[in-house]
């Protein structure tokens, strides 16, 4: 009895074991993939950037939190990164113009591990050192509008500021064909960015040999002295034919304030900027200006923050640089632009 | 009263009577002439200098920069500095500013950016006088402060759409002058005979050449550097408020640097940075050059590069000519 119970149970045990390894099998067959599967989801898997991630974070450090002009970008930045929908941005920079400020920011940056850093430089190699400490710690750096060429830095977006400074001495050059004397308003002397554009106005204006270039005046991107200088320089210049503003300053004030710079274009001077942002757009529409050479601040923060999710997600390496399309306003397409300008609030 | 003639000097030249000393000072009559002379040689060299446009505009310069320097004048008499004046100019304009864009009232909203720069000069004087630290640690940090607010307070916004009257403030001509230059007339009035005819106006002087002395004479030295870093303050405010008219917007770099040019129009002026020297003429008349010197850059086309030192020698040789003539 003992032995026919004994078998029973033996096969009881059996029959539970076979049917815990069959059920086993089972479950592993429904989990675990086939081997082409395997192959396939592993060769997805090596092909996935090794830097994605599941978020970013980005920072971007203008030149100065007190230049209004940044604030488009950020504007355009944080657009882009509300799109993407899983990249945090960061604004931080120094309160004034200052390269050492930036070259520290960039060392905390490090420190914090931001994933990503796009830079406006102050000094086209002062920051050199700061970029490169980024780099090696695993963080990629883009410079946009002014750049360290220099530097690891991955791409600079920017315009091609040669080729702005050089259309607008084109533009003026043909509005001049009788040649005269040009004057031409500044920021920050040796500003890269600005340097360039002052090296491609020489060029575009070089075309017509009877322009003389009779003062290159600095405001030191201080609004009030740009005003100041411009209101000096016409009426100190009565034989003055042209006027070129390097960037937009004088038109951050209100316009009324610029009495004679109006009557110079009602008598026929003729007034050019680079940038086309709202102050300078209704120079253009009041009689302030005749031309600008535009393009768009806040296309600089959708493309720097584009680019860089792109490079840490995909894997895609920017082209260098990454140019900003120009355009021309003028007399023929301020309404279109004005127009564009209050819909967006400048986001264009 | 004490044996303090330094003080004693220092406030009856600022008092005393007849032609020469109506002018203020015979060193300031002698700053006098040599503004004229410079005035004199700009108009030799460039024909628009003396042309009405220029003029105004280098009176409404002038007026801003001497208005500021104007209450730094009280602050380097008591033997303090004051480097805030620039950021309490661009938090005031731009408050200013700001409460107006929005819709308020255009007295209230000057009303509290004025009020902005006086609390900015108690910050300041609190921390001087009844905390004991010194002026250059606490106006440096009330610089970055007042800044950072400035740049918070509108996330680095210009503000602009300013009413038309408020705008016309800044430079519409009155009887042939822009109405600033008015204002800095009747502020320079008033400090003139502040200093030079109250009791408090003596006790600043008494406490910039001699604070222990002064404050075993009875003067209330606490409570008098607590008024000049307020005056200071209040006087950036008014200016602050009168260049975002000027400009009919607030930009949030209004006034950065600002701090270095007052200074330098006070002593140019013939104020001494160790305290109890300096009058209300002397500011106007080195305010005037520190204009004059900006004007010739753009008049004689001074080469862009330059700009920066060619003020700084001018600034330097003023400086060293007041300093020699007053050692013969």
């Amino acid at each position: 009895m003992q032995f026919k119970n004994m078998k029973r149970v033996n096969a009881v045990i059996a029959a539970l074991t076979l049917g815990m390894v069959l059920s086993g099998c089972a479950t592993a067959a429904e989990t675990e993939p086939s081997a082409e599967n395997t192959t396939t989801e592993a060769s997805s898997e090596a092909s996935k950037c090794e830097t994605a991630k599941d978020s970013y974070t980005f920072a971007f450090i203008p030149k100065a939190l007190n230049n209004p002009v940044f604030e488009i970008t950020r504007q355009g930045a944080d657009d882009k990164a509300t799109e993407l929908g899983n990249v945090t941005l960061e604004w931080v920079g120094p309160a004034t113009t200052d390269a050492a400020a930036q070259s520290q920011i960039i060392d905390d940056l490090v420190t914090r591990g931001v994933d990503g850093i796009v830079l406006s430089a102050n000094e086209a190699t002062a920051l050199d050192p700061a970029i490169g400490r980024a780099v090696d710690a695993g963080i990629p750096v883009f410079t946009w509008d002014s750049d360290a060429p220099e530097s690891k830095r991955l791409t600079n977006i920017a315009i091609d500021q040669e080729a702005a400074g050089k259309l607008a001495g084109e533009l003026l050059a043909a509005a001049l064909p009788e040649g005269g004397e040009v004057a031409v308003l500044t920021g920050t002397p040796g500003a890269l960015n600005l340097e360039q554009r002052l090296a491609g106005f020489e060029a575009g204006i070089a075309s017509n040999p009877d322009l003389e270039i009779i003062a290159v005046d600095p405001n030191f991107d201080d609004v009030q002295r740009a005003v100041e200088i411009v209101e000096q320089r016409i009426n100190a210049s009565p034989n003055l034919a042209g006027y070129h503003f390097v960037g937009m300053w004088p038109f951050f004030a209100d316009l009324a304030s610029m009495p004679n710079l109006q009557q110079f274009v009602a008598d026929g001077g003729y007034v050019n900027s680079l940038d086309s942002l709202e102050g300078a757009l209704n120079a253009v529409d009041q009689g302030y200006a005749n031309e600008l050479v535009g393009y768009s601040w806040w296309g600089f923060g959708q493309t720097g923050v584009q680019a860089m999710y792109d490079l840490l997600n995909d894997c895609v390496t920017p082209a260098d640089p990454i140019y900003t399309e120009l355009f021309v306003v003028d007399e023929s397409n301020i309404d279109e632009y004005i127009q564009r300008q209050e819909e967006t609030g400048g986001a264009f | 009263m004490p044996n303090n003639n330094l003080a004693n000097s220092s406030w009856n030249q600022a008092n005393s009577k007849g032609l020469l000393s109506a002018l203020g000072r015979f060193s300031d009559l002698r700053l006098l002439l040599a503004i004229v002379l410079a005035m004199a040689v700009l108009g030799f060299l460039s024909e628009a200098f003396f042309t009405p446009g220029n003029l105004s505009s280098v009176g409404l310069y002038w007026s801003f920069v001497a208005m500021a320097a104007l209450g730094q004048l009280f602050v380097v008499i008591v033997g303090g500095i004051d480097l805030s004046v620039g950021s309490t100019m661009g938090l005031s304009g731009i408050v200013t500013a700001s409460i107006m864009a929005d819709g308020g009232n255009p007295y209230f909203a000057v009303a509290v950016g004025i009020a902005i720069g006086v609390a900015v000069g108690l910050f300041n004087g609190f921390f001087v006088a009844y905390i004991g630290i010194t002026s250059f640690i606490v106006t440096l940090g009330t610089l970055q402060l007042v800044r950072g607010i400035t740049l918070g307070y509108k996330q680095g916004q210009a503000v602009s759409g300013l009413p038309e009257a408020f705008i016309k403030i800044g430079s519409t001509p009155f009887l042939g002058f822009p109405i600033p230059l008015w204002i800095l007339a009747g502020l320079a009035i008033t400090v003139w005979l502040f200093l030079s005819r109250t009791a408090q106006g003596r006790d600043i002087y008494a406490v910039g050449s001699n604070q222990l002395a002064s404050g075993l004479a009875g003067v209330p030295v606490k409570r008098r550097i607590l008024l000049a870093f307020t005056l200071s303050g209040l006087f950036a405010s008014i200016a602050g408020v009168l260049v975002t008219a000027r400009l009919g917007s607030a930009v949030p770099n209004a006034g950065v640097g600002m701090e270095l040019i007052v200074i330098a129009a006070v002593v140019i002026g013939g104020a001494s940075l160790a305290g109890g020297r300096g009058t209300a003429l002397g500011v106007l008349l080195g305010g005037l050059l520190i204009a004059l010197v900006n004007n010739a850059l753009v008049l004689l086309a001074v080469p862009t590069y330059w700009q920066q030192s060619f003020i700084g020698a001018v600034i330097l040789a003023a400086a060293m000519f007041d300093l020699i003539r007053r050692r013969k």
